[in-house]
């Protein structure tokens, strides 16, 4: 068969489904695990588009700007949530945030810690050209 | 067409009307975010809220009545629909001031906000007739939940708990999403529900005789994806599997925000539930011939499980956690007895009412400690609250007649709810084709006697110990005040149950699941 | 006597359980402020319960047949169930509601004195009048769901006041141990409701609904187990007797209303109402064998209780453990007559002969709760003038300090020994009679009835026994006070003894007054499902044979205790000189016959309370506890973990519906 059909997007949905999935169990990133889920969610999308065209109505199709929309929400609501994670433990690891659990239990421990962060790039200095603006210390560091 | 219905104004007005206090309620949640930028107060907003939800409530009195034909609308206004949109504004109420008292006044409009939209939330979701409505009404509970978690508390503690919740509550949105197109592929249509040839709702599952589907193979999708959808729901119900998250937030969140999470996501995922799996509609075959099974094994992994794990737990809000996890077993043991037949009235009356008995005591349980709650000196273990008796007699008193009520002893509503549950177990044991279902009464009694081991532990400790260290101050008297209606109204409706609604004789294959009592006084 | 209009009926019967209620809550509200009209209110409110039962005793007395039913309105509908307020008033109702409320007002009374000074004594009326509530909806009650409502209250009022003074560990172990023993039958009693909801005959879970649908026999014969089985926690029978004995940590007035006169009585008022009951109106056989055979394990369990508990009473040292062993034995007595069953006799209908079992034992219920009662209440008379102590070795020769608790004991003693005329004779001569009657039948049964009418005799010998044994340690001999008494070492107060002379007078007149005048019999004919015939009292062969034992007993009792206070004093006993110097003998036949199977059978009790009935109650602890704890070590608090068990929740739930069919 040339074209593709209904089979095909299903499984190509069905794939990119299980890779946000994947994604959001294996990987420890906070921003990462949210993306994976929004992959998740965009399989779902894809689903529904191909079962509207299969079926030939709007429904499916409308079904998925309410999702969209409702994405657009959680995306802002996870980079504000991040944002004030961050700035608690400053780290975007997941595995930090375990101090909620059964009383008697001890804390996981990584065998394996993450890598640690990569030393930032030096900024390149530009030559004095005049007065630096002042600005107040540390208010707009993240 | 469909253009014909989308241009027609009047029915477009007269629908807005019907669905009047969701509406309303969210445009009032607009109102207040903005309006908390400029003027700051708690009570102010917490007055616009209660006065609200008390409209919202009022209103919904009026609306509801005998149920309405049956109907394949976007918006589905059913007896189910009437019940919940009226139990729901008044737990609101109850519940506003616990919360309003735990946040300053910069936060007090923004956490009313958020719990208006959470209450339209609820009721959108038990008057979806569509998936796309339900999705809405979900994620209206959803999303306004994420931040009221964030502004209830927000230390670390609280922090961790809101990306515990956040994370988990997407992850799972993602699989109900999932199941959710494969039940549009399957059926060919968002609706939920349709109307058969003999003129009654017919659920979305019963659809699926279309030739159109042969393509399919049919019981094999059709399971996975009413597993996905269940899956998803799970989360919000903490059933089994899915609960994992449910001890961990509540411990680290405020008590009052905990007894948020206790009820209205609970409520919505349960009713989803029952609107997805067309229990709600009440006719023809049940879980759209996929035998109970499922919802069986859930229930009864739900309750044991909760049961056991609470009695481990020396936190109270954890161990409330777990009470909650297996109360939530307990309502879908009476989803596992199925819709009414010609025999019995099925699980869905139970269920109802047993998710409005919690809701009361769930609340009352939590303003106490919320109420009971020093910052200086917050009550967090168990044993804080021994000696309460004797300086706190009437906060002890409300919360253990909430808790004797969630334990299921005689005189409190909770009593009533549960022998509901049990007897729609046990009189219709072939509702679902399986013969478990008297068994599954049987699971109850058990896990109600493992459940007076740690509710009667926390009673004991209250009267029975004297005080371990120093005592911390009262809270707001409002919370208190809030836990006192809680404790009346559980000990009332014990006595009165059918103040509460009734569950109504089934006529002519529908259920007319619960017609509240309140409503017929309304109307005359 | 008199006609009172329905409604007059109806109101007044609602009194019955209301005016205590409202008594215990305002008790409860004005304690905190004013703990001295705690007593006041509390005695006001059963006080009202007894006018309004006594009225209704009264009005109803005149006129039998069918029972008065008083609908309150609905409680609560479950599908077809409909559980509603309902007071079901018959004569046996009434009876039990009269009595329940007398003895408890002349308790509350008591009270007063016996409590004065208490800290908590507003927390203590409020509980008794909540518990003579409860018990007035447990007796009255029409619908099954309400009586189990009232069989709840009573057990959580019982563990509240075993447990009242909870700062003594001892009180609070014994309460848990009585909660949670009887919550075993409770939670048989559940079941046997349970059972009966689900049969489609008697689905409106009323007594008359239950009594004339058509339930199979099997069904019959397990709900009878099961209610037996509650019956048997609740009034303490073996092998779950154990925590009676234990909770005489409470304070006396408890122990007197609820261990011996009302809560512990209502198995066998259960089975008083059903065994008659289910035997439908007309004879099935299959029916009546599945009642008989329940019947005959209620009385063998009786037979038990009744021998080992009163053999038990024989070595106790501690005055209220003697009567409480005594409770026990006594309602051993009520569960044997209730195990005499239908055997077609004579002329009589099975029926009949089941209804004058049951009656037999309601006759010892009331006469029992009075006598019991008065022997209680002249014990905490005597422990509050010696200090709170109760070791009968600790005191003596009372009887000049304490002369009005010394006659009031003495004729409890008397009563409960069944001396002739007083009211332990009439009833306990009933039982004897039944059992004698069963055994002369020549049926199957026959020898079985023979070994309850044996075992019935040898009990009321060891009765008067341990009953005057414990008499004359406490109020003969030399006078011995110990030091705790201090100022307390007189006779009590006038509001506690009051109630003694009252409730004495009660246990000498009732018996006389209600037994062989037939009044009670007449009365109790009313009382639906009995089938009583009137019958004339005469001079029977065990009436002569229990009063020989009870002689017996009383003069065993009085030689024994001589020749201890002559070996005490050494010197000689005059007219029992003789019988001193025999000391020996006579203590080696006590040696051999009480102190030794004693013995062995306190050391089979318990091993049976700690092999076979703790163990029961500890696994309903343990096993959910490990199954939790198996689970725990899921709760990790890792995010991605939790998001890992969601996943393989569903993969697993997947799998099981698609991939396995």
């Amino acid at each position: 068969m040339n074209s593709p059909d209904l089979p095909h997007y299903l499984a190509c949905a069905a794939v990119l489904f299980v890779l946000g999935l994947v994604g959001f169990l294996a990987r420890r990133n906070l921003i990462l695990m949210f993306l994976s889920v929004e992959l998740m969610v965009q399989g779902v999308a894809l689903n529904f588009v191909a079962f509207a065209r299969f079926r030939g109505n709007l429904d499916g199709q409308s079904f998925v700007l309410f999702m969209l929309t409702v994405a657009a929400c959680e995306a802002a609501l996870a980079l504000a949530l991040i944002l004030a994670l961050y700035r608690t433990q400053a780290s975007l690891d997941v595995s930090l945030w375990q101090n909620l659990r059964e009383d008697d239990l001890d804390a996981t421990e990584d065998d394996e810690p993450l890598p640690g962060m990569m030393p930032e790039a030096p900024l390149p200095s530009l030559p004095v050209a005049g007065i630096a603006p002042a600005r107040p210390e540390e208010s707009n560091r993240v | 067409m469909p253009t014909q219905e989308m241009l027609d104004v009047t029915g477009f007005l007269g629908l807005s009307l019907r669905a009047g206090p969701e509406l309303g309620l969210l445009a009032l949640a607009c109102l207040t975010f903005l309006g908390g930028t400029f003027i700051r107060g708690r009570l102010l907003w917490g007055l616009v809220g209660v006065i609200g939800l008390g409209f919202a409530a009022g209103f919904s009195a009026i609306q509801s009545g005998p149920a309405f034909a049956p109907t394949r609308d976007f918006f589905c206004f059913d007896d189910v629909a009437s019940c919940v949109r009226l139990i729901v504004p008044i737990l609101g109420m109850l519940m506003l001031p616990i919360l309003v008292a735990e946040v300053d006044d910069v936060r007090a409009a923004d956490i009313v906000g958020c719990t208006l939209c959470a209450c339209a939330g609820v009721s959108l979701t038990s008057m979806a007739g569509d998936l796309v409505l339900l999705f809405l009404g979900l994620e209206a509970v959803s999303i306004p939940t994420y931040v009221m978690l964030y502004l209830a508390r927000h230390d670390r503690r609280g922090q961790e708990a809101t990306l515990k919740y956040f994370m988990l509550s997407i992850f799972s949105s993602a699989l109900f999403l999932f199941g959710a197109s494969y039940l549009y592929g399957l059926t060919g249509q968002t609706r939920l529900t349709s109307v058969s040839s003999n003129g009654l709702s017919r659920g979305i599952l019963e659809l699926l005789a279309d030739p159109s589907s042969q393509r399919f193979d049919m019981p094999r999708t059709l399971a996975i994806a009413l597993i996905f959808v269940i899956a998803g729901l799970g989360m919000k119900i903490t059933a089994v599997p899915f609960h994992f998250y449910a001890p961990d937030v509540y411990q680290g969140t405020s008590p009052g925000m905990a007894g948020f999470l206790s009820w209205f996501p609970k409520a919505a995922g349960l009713i989803a539930l029952l609107r997805v799996l067309g229990l709600a509609h009440g006719h023809g075959e049940p879980f759209g011939g996929m035998d109970g099974t499922l919802i069986w094994i859930l229930a009864v992994v739900t309750m044991t499980l909760g049961n056991c794990l609470a009695i481990w737990q020396g936190n109270l809000r954890r161990m409330l956690a777990y009470s909650g996890v297996a109360q939530g077993g307990y309502m879908l043991a009476s989803l596992a007895v199925g819709p009414a037949t010609h025999q019995h009235a099925g699980g869905v009356g139970p269920m109802l009412f047993y998710l409005a008995a919690y809701g009361i005591m769930s609340l009352g349980a939590f303003a106490i400690i919320a109420y009971l709650n020093d910052p200086e000196m917050p009550v967090e273990h168990i044993d804080d609250l021994a000696g309460l008796g004797s300086r706190a007699p009437i906060a002890s008193w409300s919360l253990a007649i909430c808790l004797f009520g969630m334990l299921g002893l005689p005189l409190t509503v909770g009593f009533i709810a549960k022998a509901q549950v049990l007897l729609a177990t046990l009189v219709s044991p072939m509702a679902a084709g399986s013969s478990l279902i008297g068994i599954l009464g049987l699971l109850i009694v058990f896990n109600a006697a493992v459940g007076a081991w740690y509710y009667l532990g926390l009673v004991h400790r209250m009267f029975l110990r004297r005080p371990l260290g120093p005592q911390g101050k009262c809270g707001p008297k409002v919370q208190l005040a809030a836990g006192l209606v809680c404790a009346i109204l559980t000990v009332l409706l014990g006595i009165v149950p059918s103040w509460l609604g009734w569950t109504q004789i089934r006529q002519g294959g529908r259920v007319h699941a619960i017609v509240p009592a309140v409503t017929m006084v309304a109307k005359p | 006597m008199f006609e009172l209009s329905s409604e007059v009926l109806s109101g007044l019967a609602l009194c019955v359980p209301v005016l205590p209620l409202i008594a215990a809550v305002v008790s409860a509200v004005l304690g905190s402020t004013r703990p001295s009209l705690a007593p006041l209110v509390a005695s006001i409110g059963v006080l009202g319960a007894f006018a309004a039962s006594l009225l209704l005793l009264l009005a109803t007395a005149g006129h039998g047949g069918a029972a008065h039913i008083f609908h309150y309105g609905t409680w609560f509908t479950i599908s077809h169930h409909s559980i509603d307020w309902e007071i079901r008033l018959d004569a046996l109702a009434t009876a039990m509601v009269c009595m329940v409320t007398f003895i408890s007002f002349w308790i509350v009374i008591f009270s007063q004195g016996y409590m004065d000074g208490d800290l908590g004594s507003a927390r203590f009326f409020s509980l008794v009048s909540l518990f003579v509530g409860a018990m007035a909806i447990l007796v009255l009650a029409n619908s099954l769901v309400v009586m189990f409502l009232g069989w709840e209250g009573v057990g959580v009022c019982s563990y509240l006041l075993v447990g009242f003074w909870f700062r003594k560990p001892e009180a609070a172990a014994a309460a848990r141990k009585a909660f949670l023993v009887t919550r075993l039958g409770d939670v048989a009693l559940l079941g046997a409701l349970l059972l009966l909801a689900c049969q489609p005959g008697s689905r409106a879970l009323t007594f008359d609904a239950v009594f004339s649908a058509h339930l199979d026999a099997g069904i019959v014969y397990f709900v009878l187990l099961l209610l037996l089985i509650g019956a048997v926690g609740k009034s303490a029978q073996f092998p779950l007797h154990v925590w009676l004995p234990d909770a005489m940590e409470g304070p006396t007035p408890v122990s007197a209303l609820i261990h011996a006169a009302t809560m512990v009585t209502a198995g066998v008022y259960l089975l008083a109402r059903f065994f008659p009951g289910m035997t439908g109106e007309s004879v099935d056989l299959s029916r009546l064998d599945a009642i008989a055979s329940v019947q005959d394990l209620a009385g063998g369990l009786g037979a038990i209780t009744a021998l080992s508990a009163a053999i038990m009473a024989m070595g106790q040292s501690d005055l209220k453990r003697v009567l409480a062993y005594s409770t026990l034995s006594q309602l051993g007595y009520m569960f044997m007559v209730l195990g005499v069953s239908g055997e077609p006799r004579g002329e009589h209908l099975p029926q009949e002969v089941i209804g004058v079992a049951a009656f037999a034992s309601i006759f010892h219920l009331l006469t029992h709760a009075f006598f019991k009662a008065l022997l209680f209440l002249s014990a905490g008379s005597v422990m509050h003038a010696m200090g709170h102590i109760i070791d009968m070795n600790r005191f003596g020769g009372l009887r000049r300090l304490m002369p009005i608790t010394h006659a009031s004991f003495l004729v409890g003693a008397l009563a409960l020994a069944g001396f002739p005329p007083l009211s332990g004779f009439f009833s306990k001569d009933e039982i004897l009679l039944e059992l004698w009657n069963g055994s002369l039948t020549g049926g199957p049964r026959s020898a079985f009835f023979a070994i309850l009418f044996s075992v019935g005799l040898i009990t009321a010998g060891l009765t008067a026994y341990y009953i005057f044994r414990a008499y004359f340690k406490t109020f003969h001999g030399e006078e011995k006070i110990p030091h705790e008494a201090g100022h307390h070492a007189h006779e009590s107060p006038r509001s506690m003894t009051v109630p003694l002379m009252v409730l004495a007078v009660c246990s000498v007149v009732v018996g006389l007054a209600v037994g062989p005048t037939g009044i009670l019999h007449h009365y109790l004919s009313h009382s639906s499902h009995w089938h009583l015939h009137e019958s004339a009292f005469s001079v029977n062969i065990p009436m002569i044979l229990g009063v020989l034992a009870a002689f017996t007993g009383v003069a065993v009792a009085w030689m024994l205790h001589k020749a201890a206070a002559s070996t005490a004093k050494k010197r000689s006993m005059g007219l029992f000189e003789s019988l001193a110097d025999n000391r020996l003998y006579i203590d080696g036949l006590y040696l051999a016959t009480l102190v030794r199977p004693l013995a062995a059978l306190g050391s089979v009790v318990g091993w049976l309370d700690r092999e076979l009935i703790s163990p029961l109650i500890e696994l309903g602890a343990t096993v959910p506890r490990m199954v939790g704890g198996r689970f725990r070590s899921a709760q990790n608090g890792l995010l991605q973990f939790y998001a890992l068990a969601m996943a393989l929740g569903l993969i697993v739930i997947l799998a099981m519906f698609t991939v396995a069919r």
